[in-house]
């Protein structure tokens, strides 16, 4: 295990407001979540899906220094891995959707080593479209999915995450689980 | 949807969750006040609700 004094530092400035912070820490995280993703692609039984939230919590674990940081650093520090993840994943997904249509002029990547459930596969893609319905309507609710879904955020980790009250975390969550259930079965 | 309606509908379908059964039917015939569009669109909210097998 390693962990980095710069990464746990910048997550605590950037908790205490600083911008530019979140700017440098934004490529360290993103680049920690991709090599992780990586491996654990290589380590899956065919069948399973890629865990978002094992992912954030070892990239966590490895890039921070638990005894400097206090519980609000961690959620923010989920906050903005799980839209990564949410990227990460997807891309994924669409590149094994790709090979398996046989469309192929690049050498065989990494991703190849897992066929991801054909069902899995369409509930994340339908829970995909329907996310991106969702964000055009109320942001902020999909945030609250984000986070909540890909980062394994508990209600107080989201509120602290997204500096609102944990009774409108409950609220959107619930309004927004039934609008995607919704859109998911209109499809 | 404009985003005024769609505010509308989650304020009742909130409301309406934390309502028993009886209740929350006298709640949703007086909040939504006439409007059956409003009224169906909230029931469909709450129905998928408890209905949808995506998150538990």
């Amino acid at each position: 295990m390693t962990s980095s004094p710069d990464i746990t530092q910048l997550l605590i400035l950037w908790s205490d407001g600083n911008q530019e912070a979140l700017e440098k820490l934004l490529p360290l995280v993103e680049k920690e979540l991709r090599r992780l993703a990586h491996h654990y692609i290589l380590r899956f039984r065919p069948g399973n899906t890629l865990q978002t939230t094992a992912v954030i919590n070892e990239a966590y674990i490895r890039l921070v220094d638990q005894n400097r940081v206090q519980w609000q650093n961690r959620a923010h520090f989920f906050g903005i891995a799980a839209s990564m993840m949410r990227r990460i994943l997807l891309n994924y997904l669409r590149d094994n959707k790709r090979l398996k249509r046989g469309g192929r002029d690049t050498p065989i990547s990494l991703s190849e080593a897992i066929i991801l459930s054909p069902e899995k596969s369409r509930e994340i893609i339908a829970l995909e479209d329907a996310l991106c319905g969702l964000e055009a309507i109320d942001k902020h609710k999909m945030r609250v999915v984000e986070l909540r879904y890909y980062g394994g955020l508990s209600v107080e980790e989201t509120a602290e995450a997204l500096k609102i009250s944990t009774i409108t975390v409950i609220r959107d969550w619930n309004f927004a689980k039934a609008w995607l259930a919704r859109e998911i079965r209109n499809e | 949807m404009s985003k005024k309606y769609w505010n509308r509908i989650a304020a009742i379908f909130n409301a309406a969750l934390d309502l028993c059964p009886e209740e929350r039917n006298i709640y949703l015939l007086n909040s939504c006040s006439g409007d059956f569009a409003l009224l169906s669109e909230v029931e469909s909210f709450l129905y998928a609700f408890e209905k949808g097998h995506f998150f538990r």
